[in-house]
């Protein structure tokens, strides 16, 4: 079904009921290992690996941010580490130290972690997803897991949850009594570098259609421009799918929308052109920032985010647009105001979230 | 398989057949000051570790000792000491006899290794297991699939580029990106390297460079070395090979980060035109990435202090000031 060429299943969770599931849906070869460390680093170069695993450390972890940037206080569940579409940037091959894809069948060890974390006094509503080191929808017609999420945090109060995808096969959640609980949110880009940078990924109009479809099953809606990539026709492009936004989704239904230019750290560049030596995203010219991660010059990322917000500005004044992982000044620069840390970030957050989504 | 014990004879240097070189380790036997070196030990003392011949009938192959047998030969000497090998023995064993030969003198240049390499795997037909666990050690290199597989393709760059990689001793790292190239890119790459002396590291950088810039602006080498600035530092015949060398690279980097040089100059010039006093700078961090410039006063006495000030107030209103801090 995956093509994956082997699996191998962690001796400790043969007998998990997710394992089961998962396996009945493969035809790959079932390796039972005792230590799934001493699988060979290198075995996956050649053929596709599945690793089923238990995930013993913390499954639910702030969202990495970096020195001198602002971010948003999100939250990030790393139940499955992986993903096959295969965008030219892609950072999984560099952070995931591991031969394969791995799945942490353990899902019942995040519910409790998240109801240990609700239990607690929260300033601010908790924001959650599962899209850092995968796509939410990777593997979901064999670990069901998206479903799974949507309605356990249907329940769940002071908490919005976030799929996040590049995928329009994301009709398994349509039918779901999610409660409004859950938003699903794509990651768009200009349609020449999705085309180029992101090839198997459906085309963003294809990703707008599935946004449209979840919407009108109840769903709030996010965007993410990330990676911005600077081309030639870079304003036209974004500047038509920030547009198009508004001709498949009510604004009504979207609470943000996102804008972070292309970064990377260093080593990144040379896997990106050991994998894909023709692509064109690392030629443009990116620098060290306080973080060490590369970045366009500060000039033309403000120049980026002036005018991506301002298309989507004028479609639809009142879109709640934030930068991802971008420093104070730069915040300053295109909106003429910063939030003064992360917390503020998330308090704006919050505050948008209690007229829009709460109310 | 056994082989036949060699014997030892002096061996006539016209029956010794100079251009087979079906078992040389040495890429480039016959240039370099060793040469000259070896021939005036030869003239002095003569040849006193024998070289290893195959007999092969008519004439013989050698198996080591190409250099000595050069310099004999340069030293007027007719005849070398040899321990003579009967026609029976494998092409394998003989190339292992070089490579032991060799082993606790030499370090091989990457050149060397490759063409060693390729004549095993493709020429005598030795498995590549058998060439990591059996003729990498005598290589001096660790037994990895990944260092084979290099070392087979960069057997592909052509005759010139690999006799300056020889010469300059350039890692395989360095080759294979190199041959990440087209023919003809490979080609104009290797006049613009042999224009001036590039280290591995600034050969690398200069490879990572123009390699960035023919995938951006989708051109060839030639094309993207066609400019009056690149053009003016090869003519130059005044400019030393470190200096062009170093000039080079620098007219390598404009042409890659073209924002970033448009912004130092704009910079630079506005800098200038405060006509900042002497003993103070203006600096603006790396990259233009942070918010804040810096600025640094050097004085010695409240006569120079006040000029200071005298220049930070004036500063602080100018237009050129205004424009600086709009670049951060």
């Amino acid at each position: 079904m995956e093509g994956f060429e082997k699996i191998y299943i962690d001796k400790k969770i043969e007998g998990h009921p997710v394992s089961k599931r998962i396996i009945s849906n493969l035809s790959g070869e079932i390796i039972p290992v005792a230590d799934i460390q001493k699988i060979k680093s290198n075995e996956g170069e050649n053929e596709k690996i599945l690793i089923l695993t238990r995930h013993e450390g913390r499954l639910v972890k702030r969202c990495p941010g970096t020195k001198n940037h602002i971010c948003c206080n999100y939250h990030v569940i790393n139940q499955v580490l992986g993903c096959d579409i295969g965008c030219t940037y892609c950072i999984l091959k560099g952070y995931i130290n591991a031969p394969g894809t791995v799945i942490n069948v353990n899902i019942e060890d995040t519910f409790e972690k998240i109801e240990k974390i609700l239990s607690r006094p929260r300033k601010y509503i908790y924001r959650v997803g599962t899209g850092e080191l995968a796509d939410s929808f990777y593997l979901d017609d064999i670990t069901r897991f998206a479903e799974t999420f949507v309605e356990f945090f249907s329940t769940k109060r002071g908490v919005l949850f976030e799929l996040k995808t590049k995928s329009d096969r994301t009709d398994s959640v349509l039918g779901l009594n999610h409660n409004g609980k859950t938003i699903v949110s794509w990651s768009l880009n200009a349609p020449s570098q999705a085309a180029s940078e992101e090839g198997g990924a459906p085309d963003v109009f294809r990703r707008l259609d599935a946004a449209r479809r979840a919407s009108e099953a109840g769903y709030f809606i996010g965007f993410h421009f990330d990676p911005i990539i600077y081309f030639d026709n870079w304003e036209e492009e974004y500047r038509q799918v920030a547009r198009a936004i508004f001709d498949y989704v009510d604004p009504k239904k979207i609470l943000w929308i996102s804008l972070g230019t292309l970064r990377y750290p260093p080593f990144l560049h040379n896997i990106i052109r050991e994998r894909h030596p023709k692509s064109k995203i690392v030629c443009r010219e990116s620098f060290p920032g306080d973080d060490n991660k590369m970045r366009y010059l500060k000039p033309l990322r403000v120049k980026i985010y002036r005018e991506v917000a301002r298309a989507i500005l004028g479609e639809s004044p009142g879109i709640f647009i934030y930068l991802c992982m971008e420093r104070k000044d730069v915040w300053g620069k295109v909106f003429g105001a910063a939030p003064e840390n992360n917390a503020q970030l998330d308090r704006m957050f919050h505050e948008m979230l209690k007229e829009k989504w709460l109310r | 398989m056994a082989h036949r014990a060699p014997v030892f004879r002096t061996v006539k240097i016209k029956k010794i057949d100079l251009g087979a070189k079906d078992y040389d380790v040495t890429f480039d036997a016959v240039s370099g000051g060793d040469l000259e070196i070896l021939t005036d030990s030869i003239e002095r003392l003569g040849v006193l570790n024998p070289v290893r011949l195959i007999d092969n009938g008519d004439f013989y192959i050698i198996i080591s000792g190409r250099k000595r047998v050069i310099a004999a030969k340069n030293a007027g000497m007719s005849e070398v000491p040899a321990f003579v090998y009967d026609d029976t023995i494998t092409n394998r064993y003989a190339m292992t006899l070089g490579l032991v030969d060799n082993f606790p003198k030499r370090e091989y240049t990457a050149v060397e290794e490759s063409w060693i390499i390729h004549r095993l795997v493709r020429d005598f037909g030795v498995d590549e297991d058998d060439v990591m666990s059996d003729f990498f050690p005598l290589l001096h290199l660790p037994p990895s699939k990944k260092i084979l597989k290099e070392l087979l393709s960069v057997f592909k760059l052509s005759d010139k580029i690999k006799v300056l990689a020889h010469h300059r001793r350039y890692p395989t790292k360095v080759l294979a990106r190199w041959l990440d190239f087209a023919a003809d890119d490979r080609k104009q790459i290797a006049k613009l390297i042999s224009s001036a002396h590039f280290g591995s590291g600034a050969t690398m950088e200069i490879l990572n460079l123009l390699f960035e810039l023919t995938t951006r602006d989708e051109a060839s080498v030639e094309v993207i070395l066609e400019n009056d600035r690149t053009k003016a530092i090869m003519d130059d015949e005044k400019l030393s090979q470190n200096e062009r060398g170093e000039r080079l690279r620098e007219a390598m980097k404009k042409l890659r980060y073209p924002m970033l040089e448009e912004l130092e100059r704009k910079f630079k010039k506005w800098a200038e035109d405060l006509k900042i006093p002497k003993g103070a700078k203006i600096r603006h961090t790396p990259y233009f990435e942070g918010d804040t410039l810096e600025l640094s006063l050097n004085f010695k006495d409240t006569k120079g202090l006040k000029e200071m000030g005298k220049f930070l107030v004036e500063a602080s209103e100018r237009e050129e000031m205004s424009k600086l801090l709009e670049m951060i």
